[in-house]
């Protein structure tokens, strides 16, 4: 068992580690809990831990007051779910009747599919993905059955509408859930931009109800693209445990591999797909057939590029250690990987302003964070 | 060098020992319900923590903590020009930081909120509780209630304090568990308490924070020492403090009660179903007044005849 005190990666490793296979929580002492439950809190992924120590029968040997924790988290989640649940019927309530289509992105996605990865997995928002047509027609359904626009500044109200592939948040009013209304998965001006044409044309409807969710496949594709082309990975450790369950689940399909390789091409989204796999394998051991990875490996990035993702992404990718916080290198990596998602995201000239008007409005939300009482 | 045989409180440890555990490891502090290990990196705050948690034993910081937290110091410009700390848990800093000269009521707050936020294992109640004699009551936080400067007095009057911030609910029994924390005592209450038990045992005065004036009432032994032993919710007391006004206890229905006491609760909507079970339990087995007071002692013999039947 790796000493679990020494740095932000031993503590991760300790938490992927429960995470592959729970019979590791033998070998647990009650120091080692200490860690993993702060660790797994501060990922985001208590809910799943809990979720897999009791799939792998482990709870009986868990201490009864780790047990407690790893329970309320459990009763967090099953509240979130509902509460879930609850927006999702309003949704289609308001937005059946529009017959418009509606397609549930990652956690709603995933809830509404029965999936193993949505089991206590942490929720906090609700994401649907709308013809980019029928925008305007969607929020002022949204607008007039309840929800309500998040009050933002004019600059980011007008960048969300300018630049994003969303709209600015929702929320039901009194909830704490964000409803975010994408019309594409990836920022419009960005150089990854999958079709959302076709992504509707293999998107698969739910019976009895309005909302379809997207292929398998794309849905592989669009945690990838989220996590790669849209974040700063910064302590996403959850990002790629959901790849990783995702392929788990997935996989069984015949055909997902191939298809996989094909909507990968379709979109250009061939090199994300390459480092999300990778990641997830080195991570999690998610289990690529070696044919499939032959094929990927068309993406390999230059060496280079290649050792500094690799370097980056590890490093900022792990949540804090719980007494001593980001270590600078994530700070740095933290950094630079938040550049390279705004590079991505728009074209060369239009970076430079951008980077420079948000570096203000980042520093000013930093202190606005809420007050404990 | 004390032989380890001998139970130490904090109160028995040298000042720089207490630093060292802050700066350490950390200090561990057993409430009952649940245990914290607390970290802080600035000598005055160790000082503060020595005095309001005094009672309580010194046990090593090992093994499994609800709650792992620390008051750090802001780096960079804000350790010099008008310094700061912030309170960091699971690695993070959730919120603002506070000027550096308010760090206790900060810890105490910030336990607080990790507490009503990561221990949903509990009903918790936004309440007051004291016991006596094996009965408990719980007083639910108003606003104009007085709950904390109630609390107060009747932990200096002879009765167990559970706690002044969160009733604790096992959600399994309906029993109260008790969460024996410092009181934190506002603005006029710090003198009220001072007046009304001498020599009580108050922390030092924060004055510039969000809610006033704060210091804190520390614990007393016989509370800390019984922080593991659970007591029967026998009467329920929304009380009301109203300057001048002669002590009046009027009974409250049930139903009454319950949706008070559940408006009450920090996690209700959180645990549903066994929330509900849990509230309809606490009713059950209780007696429910209003009590409006303007006077502690008037106050403290109803409850103590309420306690008593």
């Amino acid at each position: 068992m790796p000493d679990a005190h020494k740095s932000g990666l031993d503590t991760a490793h300790l938490l992927l580690c429960v995470l592959s296979d729970a019979s590791t929580v033998r070998a647990l002492t009650e120091d080692d809990w200490n860690v993993l439950i702060q660790v797994a809190r501060s990922a985001r992924l208590l809910g799943v831990l809990g979720a897999r120590v009791e799939a792998g029968q482990m709870m009986p040997i868990v201490p009864p007051a780790v047990r407690a924790q790893l329970q309320s988290e459990q009763a967090a989640m099953a509240y979130r779910t509902r509460m879930v649940w609850w927006e999702l019927d309003r949704l289609a309530r308001t937005l059946g009747p529009l017959r418009v289509p509606i397609v549930l992105l990652k956690g709603a996605a995933y809830l509404i599919q029965g999936l193993r990865c949505a089991q206590l997995r942490s929720l906090s928002d609700v994401d649907v993905l709308v013809p980019r047509d029928r925008l305007s027609e969607v929020e002022e359904a949204l607008l007039s059955h309840g929800w309500e626009a998040k009050d933002l500044e004019p600059y980011d109200d007008r960048y969300y509408r300018q630049w994003s592939h969303e709209l600015p948040p929702f929320r039901y009013g009194g909830g704490f859930l964000e409803l975010d209304v994408h019309h594409a998965l990836l920022p419009p001006l960005g150089r990854i931009r999958p079709d959302p044409t076709t992504l509707f044309g293999h998107a698969v409807a739910i019976p009895d109800t309005p909302f379809r969710t997207l292929a398998p496949e794309d849905q592989v594709l669009h945690a990838a693209l989220h996590l790669l082309q849209d974040s700063d990975c910064t302590n996403r450790l959850r990002e790629i445990v959901d790849i990783d369950a995702l392929i788990q689940e997935f996989s069984q399909r015949a055909g997902f591999w191939d298809e996989l390789l094909e909507h990968a091409a379709e979109h250009g989204a061939g090199r994300p797909l390459w480092y999300a796999l990778r990641f997830a394998r080195r991570l999690l051991q998610t289990q690529v057939p070696e044919q499939i990875q032959h094929r990927l490996d068309a993406y390999v990035p230059r060496l280079i590029v290649r050792w500094f993702m690799d370097v980056l992404v590890s490093t900022a990718v792990v949540p804090p250690d719980p007494d001593r916080g980001y270590p600078r290198a994530a700070r740095v990596a933290s950094l630079l990987l938040l550049w390279r998602s705004v590079w991505l995201r728009f074209p060369p000239r239009l970076f430079l302003v951008h980077s420079i008007t948000k570096a203000i409005p980042r520093l000013r939300s930093q202190a606005a964070r809420p007050q404990p009482m | 060098m004390r032989p380890l045989s001998l139970r130490v409180r904090v109160a028995d440890l040298e000042a720089h020992e207490v630093e060292a555990r802050l700066t350490g490891s950390g200090l561990a502090l057993d409430f009952g319900a649940l245990r914290a290990r607390v970290r802080a990196d600035q000598a005055s705050l160790a000082s503060a923590i020595r005095k309001v948690y005094r009672e309580y034993p010194d046990q090593p910081s090992r093994g499994f903590f609800e709650v792992n937290a620390s008051v750090e110091r802001v780096p960079g410009i804000r350790r010099v020009i008008r310094s700061q700390v912030k309170f960091v848990v699971d690695g993070e800093a959730p919120f603002a930081p506070f000027p550096a000269d308010t760090h206790l009521p900060l810890l105490e707050w910030g336990l607080n909120w990790c507490i009503a936020n990561n221990c949903n294992q509990f009903l918790l109640l936004h309440a007051g509780a004291v016991e006596r004699g094996g009965r408990a009551v719980l007083l639910p936080a108003q606003p104009g209630s007085g709950k904390s400067t109630l609390t107060a007095a009747l932990t200096c009057s002879g009765f167990r304090l559970l706690s002044d911030e969160f009733g604790v609910v096992n959600l399994d029994n309906g029993m109260l568990l008790p969460l024996v924390r410092p009181i934190a005592l506002k603005n006029e209450s710090i003198d009220v308490i001072r007046e009304f038990a001498r020599g009580a045992p108050i922390g030092p005065t924060f004055p510039k924070t969000r809610k006033g004036t704060v210091a804190h009432l520390a614990p007393d032994q016989f509370s800390v020492d019984h922080r593991g032993v659970p007591a029967q919710p026998r009467a329920i007391v929304f009380p009301k403090y109203v300057a001048g006004k002669p002590v009046s206890l009027e009974a409250v229905p049930p139903a009454r009660a319950f949706v008070k006491l559940a408006g009450n609760a920090f996690n209700y909507e959180t645990l549903g179903p066994a929330a509900f079970d849990a509230v309809r339990t606490v009713v059950h087995g209780s007696q429910c007044f209003r009590l409006r007071y303007g006077d502690l002692v008037d106050a403290i013999s109803v409850v103590a005849r309420l306690l008593g039947q």
